[in-house]
């Protein structure tokens, strides 16, 4: 069963990810443009998500992902 | 940003202007007249083998990904194959967003039935390293000569 707690670490996890593959302090609602990533390093950064939450995200998600919240909610 | 698919009609107002710049910024042949056939591309819109995915920011077309689709000549009786014609992104709109219109055009063209993506990039803006991150292979090389 997931627990609040669980909720929590999972998004301090995928901002402490954002930060490290991109040296952006993020919030969640901060959006994917204010990261300042071409699309290489926005592929990277899904790839890196992908791997630590062990989820694939289908390709039609992905031109809905504007902010990190709409990342999270994959998770 | 909003990638939508478009029929001709809906895109060829607003895309004009956008051919142009496209073409400027990345167009080999600047002594020839940029002039997209609209015209054949609703002829093959027509027969299902045309696909234009648009991208929009508050409703202004700021991009575009044009496909033909179709079974492949040479292997007529396997599933069809979806060919990138062109894509374009303006300059200021480029932020991740050329991979959200890959992947969407991926999705679309699975979701017509396709089962593979032919897909190129100039020498001079390579995407190559996008594309191999994408899972792309490379396949082709393609030359070109004015005689």
């Amino acid at each position: 069963m997931t627990t609040v707690m669980d909720e929590l670490v999972k998004t301090e996890d995928l901002l402490a990810l954002v930060k490290e593959e991109t040296g952006k302090e993020a919030e969640l609602d901060s959006s994917i443009e204010s990261l300042g990533v071409d699309s290489l390093e926005f592929i990277s950064l899904m790839q890196a998500v992908e791997l630590k939450f062990g989820v694939k995200i289908p390709d039609q998600e992905f031109a809905n992902l504007n902010t990190l919240r709409d990342i999270r909610k994959l998770l | 940003m909003q990638f939508q698919i478009e029929t001709v009609d809906q895109w060829q107002e607003d895309a004009r202007e956008l051919c142009v710049q496209h073409w400027k910024e990345l167009g080999l042949d600047q002594d020839l007249k940029v002039a997209p056939n609209f015209e054949q591309m609703r002829v093959m819109e027509k027969l299902g083998m045309w696909v234009v995915i648009g991208a929009r920011h508050e409703g202004k077309l700021v991009g575009y990904l044009l496909a033909v689709i179709h079974a492949h000549l040479h292997y007529c009786t396997s599933p069809k194959m979806f060919i990138v014609d062109a894509y374009y992104l303006m300059p200021e709109f480029r932020n991740g967003s050329g991979a959200k219109l890959l992947k969407f055009a991926e999705a679309e063209a699975k979701k017509r039935g396709a089962i593979k993506l032919y897909l190129s990039c100039k020498v001079h803006q390579d995407h190559s390293e996008l594309f191999k991150a994408l899972g792309y292979k490379l396949s082709d090389y393609a030359f070109i000569k004015r005689v």
